[in-house]
């Protein structure tokens, strides 16, 4: 468990993005966060300018991760993702169990919207439309019109849709969706041992066939002969604050998605609710429905997930020293140092004591031999996946040359000493492989034939 | 008016009046949805079901055939 927690702690730690970065973008998004909620902000424009700084720093740390870890590190996003999405399911059931009402996306404070709370009184037509979205949704009857509590005042709860609700269409869902299952079956062509996601793509294959439907509903199948109603609303606004109040329900003519496509397949009053009536109330509601479907497509990638953290290793380590077995492999990242250089900044020199030895991950860089009579030389260039260093920690002596950033932005992976040395103790074909490396660089640095 | 002026005239009432007889929605009076409804639209989920299925078969015969063996390190 130990060595799985260091994994997760050398994974999860920030590696090209400094901390002087990281503390300033956790600043910004807390100073941020702290504005909004002070200026009364809804809900969601506080999480989007909560995560917004976060977005460029993700980014730029996540390519390095792919660069390094590669599919593990795709794995670990599509995991994160996966998680973000439930967490918008697990909001919605929760706004329902608070008294929350589907309306879904909420309504805007703008348009007939406005015009009908000016119409019923609820407004001052002095005061403009505020666009913002609904944040409160006053529970309607089955009139479709207000409902009060016993002190006479609204019932009211959040717009059960999230929280970010204006993303809550069949568009949003659809792609989510498509991508979430063609990016698992990616996933599982890399890992294909992995009995976890083969459980995620069978989940996910059952909630395509219902979004796939559910589209085909929506988009396609859009001639309105049926008898609906629409729900109509007026919205009321205290500063940002947006509250939409149910004036009513207008009878209309709706497509096939109003009346049945919209609840798909499984949900109470789909396909299986209207064949199997006496089924049909024991069904779950599509909210909850699909917040079902979410868990059991994430908990098995998140599983997954953990399972494969158990092998990453970085490529660099992999590519320098391709002798060492996986497990040394896996037990020797967490230990390597990323250290980065500009042009010409020296990276050890001649005559220092050794204490690392270096894997190239990025540019290149020239190793510089220096004469007794004060002269240097330029005795090789080395780039990405080659190592340098190993000649002073195999032989127990000084640095016997210079090694230089040949360009600005070179990346190197360091180990120290005592981590490096029992890697070759563990594995002899490694030293051996190291050795005949050594041989041959200290002989071109003596001008000697290597022995 | 000159004559042209005129068939156009009447082409773009000619228009507006089909459009708006197009648009027009004198009652509100709709079917109720039915088993049947349903039925009509098995074809439709049926072909999602094969095509769904189908494409995860396509995925995992590619890489049974392309990536026999492999483990699932991080190379």
């Amino acid at each position: 468990m130990n060595a799985l927690a260091k994994i997760f702690e050398n994974f999860l730690s920030f590696k090209r993005i400094p901390l002087k970065i990281v503390l300033i973008t956790a600043l910004a998004s807390y100073v941020l966060q702290l504005g909004m909620i002070i200026m009364g902000q809804p809900l969601y424009i506080i999480v989007f300018y909560t995560l917004l700084p976060w977005i460029p720093v993700l980014l730029f740390e996540g390519l390095w991760k792919v660069e390094h870890y590669q599919w593990i590190a795709v794995f670990a996003i599509i995991t994160a993702l996966q998680v973000g999405h439930l967490g918008e399911h697990f909001t919605q059931v929760a706004q329902l169990v608070f008294d929350g009402t589907l309306a879904c996306p909420p309504p805007v404070d703008a348009g007939l919207n406005y015009d009908r709370a000016i119409e019923a009184g609820l407004r001052d037509p002095s005061s403009p439309p505020t666009n913002y979205a609904t944040s409160l949704v006053v529970l309607p009857d089955a009139e479709g019109l207000p409902t009060y509590n016993d002190n006479g005042e609204y019932r009211r709860g959040p717009a059960a849709c999230g929280v970010f609700g204006q993303l809550d269409i069949e568009i949003v869902h659809l792609v989510w969706e498509l991508f979430g299952w063609f990016a698992t079956l990616i996933l599982l062509r890399q890992f294909p041992k992995n009995i976890w996601l083969w459980l995620a793509v069978v989940f996910l294959s059952i909630h395509a066939i219902e979004h796939l439907f559910i589209s085909y509903a929506f988009f396609i199948d859009t001639n309105a002969v049926y008898a609906g109603t629409r729900q109509l609303w007026a919205t009321v606004a205290d500063g940002s604050i947006v509250t939409a109040i149910p004036i009513g329900i207008e009878p209309a003519l709706v497509p096939f998605y109003d009346v049945a496509g919209k609840f798909g397949i499984v949900a109470r009053n789909g396909l299986i609710g209207t064949f199997l009536p006496d089924l049909n109330p024991l069904l779950p509601t599509r909210p909850w429905l699909h917040f079902g479907y979410n868990t059991l497509i994430t908990v098995p990638t998140v599983i997954g997930f953990v399972l494969e953290m158990r092998r990453i290793y970085d490529r660099y380590l992999a590519q320098a020293l391709p002798s060492l077995s996986k497990e040394q492999l896996v037990s020797a990242t967490p230990q390597l140092e990323r250290m980065t250089f500009n042009k010409g900044e020296v990276i050890i020199k001649q005559g220092d004591i050794a204490d690392r030895f270096y894997i190239i991950s990025k540019g290149e860089v020239e190793v510089i031999g220096e004469n007794k009579d004060g002269s240097s030389q330029q005795i090789a260039t080395l780039g990405q996946g080659k190592f340098f260093g190993e000649i002073g920690l195999l032989s127990e002596s000084k640095r016997i040359a210079t090694v230089c950033a040949l360009s600005n932005d070179v990346e190197v992976m360091a180990l120290n000493r005592e981590v490096f040395r029992n890697l070759m103790e563990s594995s002899e074909m490694s030293k051996q492989d190291v050795n005949r490396v050594m041989r041959q660089r200290v002989a071109e640095t003596s001008g000697e034939p290597a022995s | 008016m000159s004559s042209l002026y005129k068939k156009l005239l009447a082409v773009g009432l000619l228009l507006t009046l089909t459009t708006a007889q197009a648009f027009a929605q004198e009652a509100v009076e709709g079917r109720v949805v039915s088993q049947q409804d349903w039925i009509d639209r098995m074809p439709v989920i049926i072909a999602i079901l094969i095509i769904t299925v189908l494409i995860d078969v396509v995925f995992v015969m590619a890489f049974r055939k392309n990536d026999h063996g492999k483990d699932g390190g991080a190379q």
